[in-house]
């Protein structure tokens, strides 16, 4: 009873720290205070200020849509990846898998100066495309181990056995494999989305003036100081965020049941 | 089979327990008395409680009421690690990080006993189960088999009070099932350990058990020698789970002093009465019969009247199973009777085949009665 | 006619896979380790001839003080969320199993809020006036506020907040495929729980612990924004001396280097991780 009465805690308080930025960035977004740490009363003022910023609304846009299309085209990428690892025996297939785990593992800043690289030798101006690239690159190989995890988890014979029905590769693609992998893909995607989100430093390497983004952006202000409108932009992002996944969460949920 | 009874010493005592999982009730007020030196299988289907029973007597659960004694002390509430039992699990659930020798030196080395003496039972213990060259292995390294018996080892070179296995051969395919029934029976008369077995399976509990304890739905239905299990099930679902059986619907006639008159299938009979329960005139009753105690013959003249104490009826279904042959008789009532007859060169009648009209009886007191709840 | 469509199909994925790898993962890659064997050159950032010069400049000794404290920093994190991670990933992975998604959800969500905004918001509570501050004075820990913010420590709290997570989903991933039997057979072969836990599970859960300890110590080494943000003058990180280089001094080549020592370092930890049992090539890390 003390035993789980000190668990509970324990994991509380791991909780406790990895919320407590986001409780005290969403608790001083409603603070009259323009600087000060010290609470100075209640105020809505910073979401007027918020929704006047077109530049700050822009970025956060920007951010919003880079995410959403990088996890698209890395859920593709990843499950076209994932079946082929998964259905072939091919030449390579070790380098392909060594090189998911390399991108898993490599620190950003590896990533992001290699790519950056490549960008400006090819001459590719630096924007929404080198980063939708990125954001690519980097994500696409947990949508593979996540696509790849539940391949391995269901009845192999259930491909043959849709072969054995007369099925084309490309009927099996999609009668069986994508309903099959469908939760799968859905979690590989929100880990994209999540990665894409949380990212600073590739970001600030491969990004350009033509499309600001939200992180970059504040990153750009931090030195003079950050105004309490960033902070009301962020509560509206999060509950935003938080909103939109927990209902599609819900919904898979319960298509599963 | 043997029916010698181990010494009738009570080793372990399960008194009034019962045990809940959230609202459900998986044991109700079990009583449970394991003898020393015993092989006693836990027989039952899925959810039963047996696995439940094993799991109590290990100590990974605690009873929701009642008391689990051992040699006279109560040990219900003893962590595992501090009972005088170990388990054979499931899926042997060896130590994968771990080389054989290593798995098998485990319980010792949290004895914290030297290493030279480690070192001198795990060879022996490995000796037994013959897998003294395999000590370097990893568990992954070896067959189903090996495994299994690397498992044994494990468990019984603590010297535990009572071993518990686990369903442990389920997991190996047929013949390889039939060769570790034999070889565990004599590594437990070797060891003289008691056994506590679990399994859903009737042949491996008739086969290797002192006693059987036959659960159902969180209660022991029947615990008793294979034989009297077998021969003499005291309700319907021991008779229906072990084993084939045929069951007539009677109606008692008549009670005399020793014997009854029934009416079976439309036939007159008069049967021994049983001792189990009081019968009256006018009850309902089921009379049960294994198939191997049925008696078939071929009728030649399907005209004739069937003699008596003989039901009329057609084979409808044959299974040649090379000692025996499997007989599938409808009988004019519409009831399907199953019948087991052995081979015999010498008689001619044994000739049969599908669509043939024969005469069904038993060997007389054979059969065994049942009060119809 | 059949047969070809489906051969048709399977070339088309198989050099599609390649040719992406190829193009964003090997190339830019090689370019790196090229780039560190060569000269700065300030109209086409490279140039000949080939030379060890970039790799001496890193024990420079500005540069390799800097390193050093990195390293520094980078290990205590690494210890501080192992130590913290485990117990937690240990407590939700034996968690029961319809709590367990929720857990790992809510591990997840802080990072719908980017990092480098969660890391400016720790200035709130780090500062000389700040919540941490208020906080151990109340409970009389300390009598006056001391200095965190703009320090190595306020780094190392950064960095250990940012990467907490990293620590504790491969250690899940390791714990929850945890067969509960192995538990339940040490405790039946007369292990006490402790002796459980550091026999069996500790063990089997060894590339779990690889897993999580490369993807924090790693990122702890290159994460610039959080030494930018939190740290002082002098808190700097290998990430903030690449991205300099790069960015201010235009100098891929010793740049370049100093990643081509990281990469290298990655694939050591990594060859390890391979051997610490899971060598499958399937095993996942999340």
């Amino acid at each position: 009873m003390v035993k789980t009465f000190f668990k509970g805690l324990y994991t509380f308080a791991v909780y406790v720290f990895l919320y407590a930025p986001l409780i005290i960035t969403i608790v001083f977004s409603f603070n009259k205070s323009r600087y000060s740490v010290a609470w100075e009363g209640f105020t809505t003022q910073w979401y007027g200020k918020m929704i006047q910023n077109t530049g700050l609304l822009d970025s956060a846009v920007n951010s919003l849509f880079l995410a959403a299309t990088a996890a698209t085209v890395a859920t593709v990428v990843g499950t076209i990846t994932a079946v082929a690892l998964h259905r072939y025996r091919f030449i390579g297939q070790k380098v392909v898998y060594g090189s998911l785990s390399v991108i898993m593992m490599s620190p950003e800043i590896i990533m992001a100066i290699s790519l950056v690289m490549l960008f400006v030798i090819l001459g590719i101006p630096l924007g929404f495309t080198t980063l939708l690239l990125s954001h690519t690159v980097f994500c696409f190989p947990f949508v593979t181990m996540t696509v790849l995890a539940r391949l391995k988890g269901f009845n192999k014979h259930i491909v043959e056995a849709a072969a054995d029905l007369g099925a084309s590769e490309v009927d099996i693609v999609r009668r069986v494999l994508i309903p099959l992998l469908f939760p799968a893909i859905l979690a590989g995607w929100l880990m994209s989305f999540t990665l894409s989100i949380d990212d600073v430093i590739i970001s600030f390497f491969v990004n350009g003036p033509s499309y600001e983004i939200l992180p970059l952006k504040i990153y750009s202000m931090v030195r003079t100081g950050v105004k309490p409108d960033v902070n009301a932009l962020c509560a509206v992002l999060f509950t935003l965020t938080f909103t939109v996944v927990m209902v599609s969460y819900h919904l898979v949920k319960e298509k599963k049941a | 089979m043997t029916d010698t009874a181990p010494s009738s010493q009570p080793l372990l005592e399960l008194q009034n327990v019962t045990k809940f999982f959230g609202t459900n009730k998986v044991l109700d007020d079990i009583d449970l008395t394991i003898n020393d030196g015993e092989f006693l299988t836990l027989l039952g289907p899925s959810g039963c409680g047996k696995t439940t029973i094993l799991r109590l007597i290990a100590g990974f659960e605690r009873p929701t009421t009642g008391k689990i004694v051992m040699n006279g002390k109560e040990i219900s509430h003893l962590p595992p690690n501090r009972r005088a039992v170990n388990t054979i699990f499931q899926q042997y659930a060896l130590f994968p990080h771990m080389t054989v020798f290593e798995n098998v030196a485990f319980g010792l080395q949290m004895k914290g006993l030297p290493k030279e003496e480690i070192e001198q039972e795990v060879f022996k213990a490995l000796e037994i189960v013959k897998m003294n060259t395999f000590y370097t292995r990893r568990p992954s390294e070896l067959s189903g088999g090996q495994q299994q018996r690397v498992a044994i080892a494990r468990a019984f070179i603590n010297q535990p009070k009572i071993l518990l296995l686990d369903e442990p051969l389920s997991a190996l395919d047929y013949k390889l099932r039939q060769a570790m029934q034999i070889e565990l029976k004599e590594l437990q008369r070797q060891l003289g350990v008691t056994f506590v077995f679990v399994t859903h399976d009737q042949e491996e509990a008739l086969s290797m058990s002192d006693r059987i304890v036959v659960m159902n739905e969180g209660i022991i239905e029947q615990a008793d020698t294979p034989t009297r299990i077998y021969e003499e099930p005291s309700n319907m679902f021991v008779a229906k789970f072990v084993g084939e059986i045929n069951v007539f619907d009677g109606m008692v006639m008549k009670v005399g002093e020793n014997d009854f008159d029934t009416i079976v299938e439309g036939m007159f009979y008069r049967l021994r009465k049983p001792s189990a329960f009081e019968i009256a005139r006018g009850s309902k009753i089921k009379v049960l019969l294994r198939p191997e105690d049925m008696v078939v013959s071929k009728v030649n003249d399907p005209e004739a009247e069937a003699p008596e104490n003989a039901l009329r009826g057609v084979i409808s279904y044959m299974v040649y199973k090379g000692m025996t042959i499997d007989l599938l008789i409808q009988t004019a009532g519409g009831n399907m009777i199953k019948a087991t007859q052995f081979f015999n060169e010498d008689d001619p009648d044994i000739a049969f085949a599908v669509d043939d009209v024969v005469n069904v009886s038993w060997i007389k007191d054979w059969e065994v009665i049942l009060p119809d709840a | 006619m059949l047969k070809s469509a489906d051969a048709f199909c399977r070339s088309a994925v198989l050099y599609f896979i390649f040719i992406w790898l190829g193009l964003m993962v090997f190339i830019p890659n090689l370019l790196v380790l090229l780039a560190s064997f060569l000269s700065k050159d300030p109209r086409y950032f490279l140039s000949l001839p080939l030379n060890l010069e970039n790799y001496k400049a890193l024990f420079d000794t500005v540069l390799f003080g800097v390193i050093l404290k990195s390293l520094n920093i980078a290990f205590f994190t690494t210890v501080f969320c192992l130590l913290v991670g485990y117990p937690f990933a240990y407590f939700i992975a034996r968690s029961p199993k319809e709590w367990r998604s929720l857990f790992l959800m809510l591990i997840i969500v802080p990072f719908w809020t980017n990092s480098l905004i969660r890391n400016y918001a720790l200035i709130s509570i780090l500062s000389t006036n700040g919540l941490l501050n208020s906080f151990l004075l109340k409970i009389g820990l300390i009598s006056q506020p001391i200095q965190i913010l703009y320090s190595d420590w306020a780094v190392f709290i950064g960095m250990s907040y940012t990467l907490l997570p990293f620590m504790i989903l491969p250690l899940y991933a390791t714990l929850e495929k945890l067969d509960q039997n192995l538990l339940e057979a040490a405790r039946d072969l007369g292990a006490g729980s402790l002796a459980a836990f550091f026999k069996v599970v500790v063990p089997m859960s060894f590339p779990g612990i690889v897993a999580g300890c490369i993807m924090v110590f790693l990122p702890a080494l290159s994460l610039f924004y959080v030494s930018d943000i939190l740290g002082g003058a002098n808190s700097t990180v290998v990430g903030s001396v690449i991205r300099n280089k790069f960015m201010i001094a235009r100098d891929w080549p010793v740049g370049s280097a100093i990643s081509v020592i990281l990469t290298v370092f990655m694939l050591f930890l990594l060859k390890f991780y391979y051997k610490s049992g899971n060598s499958e090539e399937e095993q996942t890390i999340w």
